[in-house]
């Protein structure tokens, strides 16, 4: 394997075991803090002592010291002997000007001091925590619960994201600083293709580009894509691609490239080898029946990206995606395939983003889309709501009365299988109250208590209706969302 | 004899069982009948309890 291909693999398990390392101290965080609250005077086992609470915050302050900046302290250490391996690297393939030492501190000073703030905020979120629940006199259990679930949340994945991220800029900071010193132009985009490896970096992966076409290039918008400068954040978050300086008499050197026909099949959908499917033969024939009903353009996504790991298609499937486990699940018979669409749409969401945190729930320009649709829809203003909701109620579902028993009730019919997953979009985008007054295809309010469960549904249902005749009323009644989604199915 | 709608029905099970049926959005995908299967609960005594959806899946 090439010298440059094989350190960006090292210089990725180096932020694997960093991930690792700080995963460790972050649990050790976790349990020190949990004693430490075992520490709180308790009336009927609930807190409420406040000066105990303000007295904490000291406290956590000091094993955040101990755990978490001790940890990252000793990883950004560690980054002097990085730099001094990308030097070796370059160097086999040309004479490059070495960094001055102290250039190489002050990235590390800067990298630490991001961490810093990570921690600045995790003790502020926790001491915050500590003081509500002595405040509000939460018993003991339920702080405890609380208290976790916000060290385990958002912080706990910023941070072990940040520490694969600061590795990787880092180094890209030094391999571009040097390849400046050197004089070189021209760039080569390397690293290795892995199943969640992004298509816009698989694209580019091997090709070599002046700094020009690097920055016209990375004009562009793509799932994932961080801003900043592109040879410091590359193909965005979480990426393990570096940009490595070329030299002319290398390009000379090298055989001319052969185009790999990459080409997948972009009119059908096929579930190959290596996913597991749980269903028979036919349930499978028609799993990828459904699924070759989306867009060409849509296929042609789905074929790039990483395929789930595994499809239940059995009859009576329940329709989910199980994200940790890459798993669909959805019965290709019912609804006539829509079901299989909007839970493989949660499957692109979450590939396009990770398994922590999918696509739609990170990206800006879906985010805002969706907060300016809601408003447009007048769905923030109590008073119109309803009447708005109704009136796309009307649009949606036919009334049929029917008798139940001894009742007569008056029941909602979708007007068509696709709808289902345009009633949903309005659930969400009303956070439940659509389901909650008329009954009808949606998630709750209960499920859409969190917008990102709204952001994420939405972001499924939008790939279900993409391909669908359908697609011109979203168009026409939700044209922000249309418009932001369109734009994602077209970076991908 | 008075047509109920889904609204209504929510009612009925509130004053039958005292709580309003349990939604979780586990059933979603199937949530098209969901003012029968309500119904149906009323019907045979059963309050109307969706099972937590696991923090892991989206529906």
């Amino acid at each position: 394997m090439p010298a440059d291909v094989d350190y960006v693999e090292a210089l990725n398990e180096i932020a694997d075991r960093n991930q690792r390392q700080l995963s460790e101290a972050l649990i050790t965080l976790e349990n020190r803090i949990t004693d430490l609250m075992a520490t709180a005077p308790l009336k009927d086992g609930s807190l409420f002592d406040l000066e105990w609470a303000v007295k904490a915050r000291a406290d956590i302050r000091k094993l955040v010291e101990d755990e978490y900046l001790a940890t990252v302290d000793d990883i950004v250490r560690k980054y002097g002997g990085v730099a001094l391996d990308t030097q070796k690297m370059l160097e086999t393939y040309g004479s490059f000007t070495k960094l001055d030492p102290e250039i190489i501190r002050q990235l590390q000073t800067l990298e630490f001091q991001g961490f810093q703030e990570v921690g600045t905020e995790y003790l502020d979120v926790v001491s915050k925590e500590v003081y509500q629940n002595t405040l509000t006199g939460t018993s003991f259990a339920a702080s405890v619960a609380s208290v976790k679930a916000v060290q385990g949340g958002r912080l706990a994945s910023n941070a072990k994201q940040l520490v694969h991220d600061s590795l990787m800029q880092f180094d890209a900071s030094v391999n571009t600083a040097i390849g400046k010193q050197s004089g070189a132009t021209k760039w080569k985009y390397v690293g290795r293709i892995i199943e969640t490896t992004r298509p816009f970096c698989r694209k580019h992966e091997g090709k070599t580009f002046t700094t020009e076409e690097i920055q016209e290039i990375w004009e562009g918008s793509w799932a994932g894509k961080a801003s900043g400068d592109p040879f410091i954040v590359r193909g965005g978050y979480n990426c393990g691609h570096q940009f490595r300086p070329v030299f002319d008499e290398e390009l000379d050197d090298q055989p001319e490239e052969i185009q790999e026909a990459e080409k997948p099949k972009a009119d059908e959908f096929v579930l190959n080898d290596e996913i597991e499917v749980i269903g028979s033969s036919s349930d499978a024939k028609a799993f990828e029946s459904a699924m070759s009903a989306l867009s060409p353009l849509q296929l042609s996504a789905v074929n790039k990206l990483a395929k789930p790991r595994k499809v239940i298609a059995n009859e009576g499937a329940r329709g989910q995606y199980n994200a940790p486990d890459r798993s669909v699940s959805a019965d290709p018979f019912k609804r006539g395939g829509s079901i299989v669409r909007h839970e493989y749409g949660h499957h692109v969401d979450y590939t396009l983003g990770n398994i922590f945190q999918p696509f739609s729930v990170t990206d800006t320009a879906f985010i805002t889309a969706f907060d300016k649709q809601r408003k447009a829809l007048k769905f923030h203003k109590s008073k119109e709501k309803f009447l708005s909701m109704t009136e796309i109620k009307d649009q949606l579902y036919d009334v049929k009365v029917v008798s139940v028993g001894s009742r007569l009730v008056g029941r909602l019919v979708i007007k068509n299988d696709e709808l289902g997953n345009y009633s949903d979009v309005f659930d969400a985008l009303s956070a439940g109250a659509f389901q909650k007054n008329f009954g009808g295809y949606g998630h709750g309010p209960a499920y859409f208590k969190k917008k990102e469960a709204r952001l994420k549904e939405v972001f499924a249902n939008l790939f279900a209706l993409y391909g669908s005749p359908e697609w011109p009323r979203v168009k026409k009644l939700t044209p922000i969302l249309a418009d932001a989604f369109e734009l994602i199915m077209e970076g991908i | 004899m008075k047509e109920i709608n889904f609204k209504d029905i929510v009612q009925l099970h509130l004053e039958k069982f005292g709580v309003d049926p349990v939604i979780t959005g586990i059933n979603a995908q199937d949530s098209g009948d969901l003012d029968l299967k309500i119904l149906y609960a009323i019907e045979s005594g059963v309050p109307y309890a969706e099972q937590p959806v696991p923090e892991e899946v989206s529906t």
